[in-house]
């Protein structure tokens, strides 16, 4: 049964946004892709508030995050998910260009259920995206969600 | 308390030799007087002995004379002179016969008649002679001589050897014969009444005053013949053939002369002492109703002490003395030794107060210096006057004049005080700190002090202080600078790669774009955009490697080698597909490491290895251990890489650990050039050593060293 799997992908870099939507685009799962460009946004998005007020769409299979975003950062989303008892079942993959070993601690010691680093190296960074999605899209069984309506 | 170094002989013999000098000298004083002292009493006792010897010859010869004269002059006899009868005569001699036997002395009692005829005899001891038995001794002096004298005076012969039948009686018989005129009641001389007294029982009884007289008495005639000598072969030598020359006038004139010069004295003879005393037989009995009238004109009573005797008298003494001056010696040597080390120690004593650079001194319970060590004035500049003039206060700083005189009134109580610091005015006016010890006695009313300049040890503690919160400010400094890179290096990890991304990706969906398809030379320069984007991560990977391996954190722990490479080599076994590698790998040890660094060094090394080799058939890479066992124990470990890859130019070397410093070029091997300059870091920061050895196209060998002992990680910075 194909249940629509959506992605929630926080980045503020368009270009990175860009690149991003080609690497899912190529792996067929674009259409289900949603863009917010920093972390208040994402957590708008998630708690179905201020502009995305009554989506009423259920919540994503996986989260896509940024660490550095403006306003609001991949981390600080990242804590407020995990610690929501709502909220923390979404897997939550840190997509990001730094390997510094605090962030890494950081985000683990949050919850993140994944950490991948982005290569320069566009093929490279096509096959972790496809990786990424097609396992967190397809392959993994979400947790069961009460539909937040 | 006495030192117990040696005391040199020679500061000892000083003061030994003067002491000997002096118990000699005392010892040898009272010695003389001692001696003269006992020689005095000697020879006193001497003298009046023999005084006495002579007084007890006068009274034996006065009682002789006593005995003869009522003899001569008693009744008995004459009744006899006037009868004739023969019972008168019995009477008579029974008369002389009780003096016989009252007087042991009297060796014959004789009355001879006007014709020298004995008509009485009594002989030794009470035996009557008989009348056929009796002499005529009308010849003989002791008849004659008294025959002629006036009534009242008594004949004494001279003592000598009694003479029988003309010949000298043997035994000899010293004898003294005391002979007076007899006168019948009409006054016509009857004869001589004759006593013979035996001189024997004379020495006889004076030799028993004591033991030593034995030995000692003597007696001489008045020409100087012994009648009483050392030895009896020197006796009567006027009277005994071939002894005329045996007198003491021969043997010692000068003494003989004194003799006859003085009626009694002492003079030493011989190495003994000779002591005599005259006694002149006429005058024994004097101015009295009868007068004596003597053939000798004295007679010399003597005692003679041996050189032996004389020298044993004194020995006792003497003994007495040697011992005492041993004694007194001993008890000199020991005083002046302990003397010496007395002044011995008291000099130690004194030199190390002058040396010291430590502040000896005696103070007062009235808060002046009593006495100071040269140490105060070299250390302040005053001199000895000027610190002892004022009270110690006037020197102290300000500051320490109340903490000063708090401790110096306990001291007063008797409490003494160990580290107590203050601080005293030079004469230039800076101050010192000073180090205290005191102890009070109270007794004495003084206080016994030690002080140590600190002022160095203050200035120096200043120093460090000072220097301390320098290294404390860079040290801040250097945590901000730190942080500075720390924020740096997060910058560049993260910022810089965000555009190389984009470049890389974008270029990559352009090379996809349809509209390029068939334009090669367009495709061709956007890959090279595309390569270089990809190099320029690349760089930047290993640059933020670089760095972070200087920076991070060190964990040592026990590392497995062994276990390390096998699981770097596994993960390589998907690169080496359709290469023909082989691994060989010797047994490597467990050593101390950071697991994640030095996971990097064998990357690198191993990395290098495959890479190099490629180009060779088949790849041979073999990987060991070298102990280093230099005898001084296994301190560390030494591990290598050896390939049989291209090798390298040996005269290159020095830039193989340079940062971004290749020896082969880009387009034959790839690389940044920044591996082995991590490798480098790396193992310095575990306190080894890298090198390498290689030969062109004949492969390297990579080592590197690890201390076996607990390492100093060590952080470098840049």
């Amino acid at each position: 049964m194909a249940k629509i799997k959506r992605i929630l992908l926080a980045e503020d870099n368009p270009n990175d946004v860009e690149l991003t939507l080609a690497a899912l685009h190529e792996c067929r799962l674009s259409n289900e892709v949603e863009v917010v460009r920093d972390g208040a946004e994402a957590l708008d998005y998630i708690y179905q508030r201020e502009t995305y007020a009554g989506r009423g769409d259920g919540l994503p299979c996986v989260i896509l995050l940024d660490l550095k975003m403006p306003r609001v950062d991949g981390l600080e989303v990242l804590r407020q998910i995990k610690s929501d008892p709502d909220l923390r079942h979404i897997p939550v993959v840190m997509l990001t260009s730094s390997r510094e070993e605090k962030d890494l601690i950081m985000s683990y010691d949050l919850g993140v259920n994944a950490f991948v680093v982005k290569p320069v190296d566009f093929e490279q960074f096509l096959k972790a995206i496809r990786a990424l999605g097609m396992f967190w899209a397809i392959v993994n069984e979400p947790p069961p969600f009460k539909n937040k309506t | 308390m006495l030192t117990r170094s040696r005391i040199s002989w020679t500061a000892l013999l000083l003061p030994l030799t003067a002491a000997i000098i002096l118990v000699v000298a005392i010892c040898s004083a009272l010695y003389l007087r001692e001696a003269d002292q006992i020689e005095g009493n000697m020879l006193d006792r001497e003298q009046r002995r023999m005084e006495i010897f002579a007084g007890l010859f006068a009274g034996d010869i006065n009682s002789a004379v006593t005995d003869l004269r009522l003899l001569a002059t008693g009744d008995a006899l004459q009744a006899y002179l006037f009868s004739g009868q023969p019972a008168d005569l019995d009477r008579a001699t029974r008369r002389a016969l009780f003096f016989s036997t009252e007087n042991s002395d009297f060796d014959k009692i004789r009355y001879l008649d006007e014709k020298g005829q004995e008509i009485i005899r009594i002989n030794r001891n009470g035996v009557v002679v008989p009348p056929d038995q009796l002499q005529s001794k009308a010849n003989r002096p002791f008849f004659q001589k008294p025959e002629e004298l006036p009534s009242g005076q008594i004949f004494i012969s001279a003592f000598d050897l009694n003479v029988e039948h003309g010949a000298i009686e043997q035994p000899l018989k010293p004898t003294l014969r005391i002979a007076m005129p007899v006168f019948d009641a009409n006054g016509r001389r009857r004869g001589v009444y004759v006593i013979n007294e035996l001189g024997t029982n004379i020495v006889e009884r004076l030799q028993k005053f004591a033991p030593q007289y034995q030995q000692r008495l003597r007696l001489l005639n008045a020409q100087g013949y012994w009648l009483k000598g050392a030895r009896p072969e020197e006796e009567w030598g006027f009277m005994l053939p071939g002894r005329s020359g045996m007198t003491l006038a021969n043997t010692n004139p000068g003494l003989w002369a004194r003799i006859v010069r003085e009626p009694e004295g002492q003079a030493p003879e011989g190495g003994g002492y000779f002591t005599w005393c005259r006694v002149v037989p006429g005058e024994i009995v004097q101015g009295r109703p009868v007068t004596l009238v003597a053939d000798d004109p004295f007679l010399v009573f003597a005692s003679e002490i041996s050189p032996a005797e004389w020298a044993s008298s004194f020995a006792r003494l003497r003994q007495t003395f040697v011992v005492v001056a041993a004694l007194l010696l001993v008890l000199a040597t020991v005083i002046t030794w302990f003397f010496q080390a007395r002044r011995r120690s008291q000099r130690d004593l004194d030199r190390f107060f002058t040396l010291t650079n430590d502040l000896f001194c005696i103070a007062g319970f009235d808060g002046y210096f009593k006495r100071i060590n040269p140490a105060w004035e070299k250390t302040f500049g005053y001199t000895r006057e000027e610190l002892l003039a004022k009270p110690f206060e006037d020197f102290l700083h300000p500051d320490d004049l109340e903490k000063t005189r708090q401790e110096f009134a306990r001291q007063n109580r008797g409490q003494g005080v160990v580290s107590f610091e203050n601080r005293y005015r030079c004469k230039d006016g800076s101050y010192r700190w000073l180090l205290w010890n005191a102890h009070p006695q109270v007794e004495d009313q003084l206080v016994y002090a030690s002080a140590r300049d600190l002022t160095e040890r203050k200035q120096i503690e200043e120093q460090v202080l000072k220097l301390n919160a320098e290294l404390k400010q860079r040290a801040d400094l250097l945590e901000v600078a730190n942080q500075e890179l720390e924020s740096f290096s997060y910058s560049v990890s993260h910022d810089l790669r965000a555009p190389l991304r984009h470049i890389h990706g974008f270029v990559e969906l352009l090379q996809k774009a349809p509209a390029l398809q068939g334009d090669e030379s367009s495709r061709r320069q956007m890959g090279i955009i595309a390569k270089a984007a990809k190099e320029m991560g690349r760089l930047i990977d290993d640059l933020l490697a670089f760095s972070r391996t200087g920076r991070a954190e060190m964990h040592p722990v026990q590392i497995n080698m062994r276990e390390m490479v096998d699981q770097i080599i596994l993960d390589r076994a998907l690169e080496c597909q359709g290469r023909r590698v082989t691994w060989e790998i010797k047994p490597l040890s467990t050593v101390p490491g950071d697991p994640n660094l030095l996971r990097l060094v064998w990357t690198n090394l191993l990395d290098n290895a495959l890479k190099y080799t490629r180009r060779r058939e088949e790849a041979k890479i073999e990987i060991g251990e070298i102990r280093d066992d230099s005898g001084t124990g296994v301190r560390e470990m030494v591990f290598y890489v050896r390939d049989n890859g291209v090798g390298f130019d040996l005269r290159y070397a020095a830039k193989l650990f340079g940062v971004f410093q290749r020896l082969h070029r880009a387009e034959d091997f790839e690389g940044t050039g920044i591996g082995l300059a991590n490798v480098q870091r790396i193992i310095h920061r575990h306190g080894g050593r890298v090198w390498a050895e290689a030969q062109i196209d004949a492969g390297a060998t990579f080592y590197f060293s690890l201390p076996l002992t607990a390492f100093q990680p060590t952080e470098l910075h840049g």
